[in-house]
């Protein structure tokens, strides 16, 4: 069912990002709301690559300030 | 931004210390299903909260939130008046891996039904663990260690392997995976941001 190298993607740009636990699995909510609501990454089925997962991780980060 | 320093409080492949930390689940309502980031089933029980991802962006949580990963996940149905369903004994009873189109377009859990049990099994041979949920609905669901070919090569990709099931609960983080692993991590009570 899942896309294994998308959530390990997640985990290592949450890592790098020094996110803890909780703000990573919100990390994952935040970008599945992304692509809900149009919000889509350039990969063939919307997903995001690595460069753009660290652009969305310091737009979560930044949103919560 | 914090950084926390999360230190696990216990590790260990010991099943019997495992059962207790599942055991938190027994009797919690099932609130609803909802797909993370890279199509992870996640299912939410017990008491529902508004969690803030943003200044933007809302989601409700359960504060019980079990994490599929990248493993399979299956489901059953059985006689509720027996309450005795066990995927190591019966596997044939159980679908074939789910889809995300068959999550989407059949409901996981019915409404209205709590946890029975929550219990670990030993995949054979020795691949992990597995993950069983009974539900006072009748359903069921395991959640099985990625076992196919490709997971060997996808652990090559240099970047570190993930759980095959996580479970977020009050104080603390359980995780379970890659292997014949487990740990359970302390986590602070509170909302942090």
């Amino acid at each position: 069912m899942s896309q294994k190298p998308d959530i390990k993607q997640v985990n290592d740009v949450a890592r790098e990002f020094r996110m803890d636990r909780m703000r990573r699995k919100r990390f994952g909510g935040y970008l599945e709301e992304c692509k809900v609501h149009g919000e889509h990454g350039s990969q063939p089925n919307g997903d995001f690559t690595y460069r753009e997962l660290r652009a969305k991780a310091r737009e979560f980060l930044e949103g919560q300030s | 931004m914090t950084n926390l320093v999360e230190e696990p409080i216990s590790s260990s492949s010991d099943l019997l210390e495992l059962a207790q930390y599942l055991d938190r689940l027994t009797g919690k309502p099932f609130q609803f299903a909802r797909f993370s980031y890279g199509d992870e089933l996640t299912l939410h029980f017990g008491d529902v909260r508004i969690e803030k991802l943003t200044k933007l962006v809302s989601l409700p949580y359960g504060e019980f939130m079990l994490g599929a990963r990248a493993s399979e996940v299956r489901r059953a149905k059985f006689d509720p008046a027996v309450r005795r369903l066990h995927f190591a004994e019966m596997p044939t009873a159980w679908s074939p891996p789910l889809t995300r189109a068959d999550v989407e377009s059949s409901p996981i859990f019915s409404s209205d039904c709590f946890v029975i049990s929550a219990l670990a099994f030993r995949v054979e041979p020795d691949v992990g663990f597995g993950f069983q949920l009974v539900m006072s609905s009748g359903e069921a669901v395991a959640i099985l260690p990625d076992t196919s070919p490709d997971a060997e090569d996808e652990a090559d990709d240099g970047l570190p392997d993930i759980a095959d099931w996580e479970i977020f609960m009050p104080g603390g983080y359980l995780s379970a995976g890659p292997g014949l692993r487990w740990s359970f991590e302390k986590l602070p009570t509170s909302d942090d941001n």
